[in-house]
């Protein structure tokens, strides 16, 4: 899944373990969801996309995986 | 890690604190069960069996006192430092974490049944009783794996 947080991130001047902070996960989660190995549960999502103030699909670009 | 999953299966919507004060009194049951151990060994040495066994159980007891007093001694430094408590709490309950712990037991454990399906296969050629005890050792791995699995299934 293909995500805006590290573009967020640089817009608020916050670091990655700034965010893992706010959020309550660690930096090696956020840095997986930057680079799109890891795919947020729903809660994480809500969380990360309500600390900036976004809805859901403006922070994550939900991709229909082919069947 | 096995207190750890213990308490937390207990305690998930306990506040972080109150779990690891659970947790501190199960570590130090574990010290208080590997010194009991230790002793009984000691002091009833000549009722057992072999040295080895006795080696086995001086061996265990002590491993699980000095565990038991390590981690003790953890919990009550996180109970008494909130920064600490902080970062071990993120560390515990981080989704990632979660996802990698669950993904690496469940592949740990069809990696483990397909290694004693080998063995099985092996010790049938030579000793009975190996294959027996393995056969044992395959269908509790099974059935726990159905009764751990319909459990989780209605927690759901």
């Amino acid at each position: 899944m293909k995500t805006r947080i590290a573009s967020l991130r640089s817009e608020y001047h916050m670091t990655q373990e700034d965010l893992a902070n706010a959020v309550s996960v660690s930096r090696q989660t956020i840095i997986s969801l930057e680079n799109g190995k890891y795919n947020a549960s729903l809660q994480l999502a809500f969380r990360i996309a309500r600390y900036f103030n976004k809805s859901i699909e403006e922070v994550f670009q939900f991709e229909e995986e082919k069947l | 890690m096995m207190i750890r999953a213990f308490s937390a299966m207990e305690n998930e919507k306990k506040p972080y604190p109150d779990r690891v004060r659970i947790r501190l009194i199960l570590t130090m049951g574990l010290a208080l069960t590997g010194l009991l151990t230790l002793i009984l060994a000691l002091v009833f040495a000549d009722r057992i069996a072999s040295d080895f066994q006795d080696g086995f159980y001086v061996g265990v007891g002590s491993g699980l006192t000095v565990a038991g007093i390590i981690l003790s001694l953890m919990n009550l430094r996180l109970l008494r430092n909130a920064e600490a408590m902080k970062k071990t709490q993120i560390e515990e309950t981080d989704e990632r974490n979660r996802f990698i712990m669950q993904r690496t037991s469940g592949l740990a454990f069809y990696l483990l049944a397909f290694l004693v399906y080998v063995a099985l296969m092996v010790a049938g050629f030579f000793d009975l009783t190996v294959f027996i005890t393995l056969c044992g050792v395959f269908f509790l791995m099974a059935l726990s794996f159905l009764v751990v699995k319909l459990l989780v299934a209605r927690s759901c």
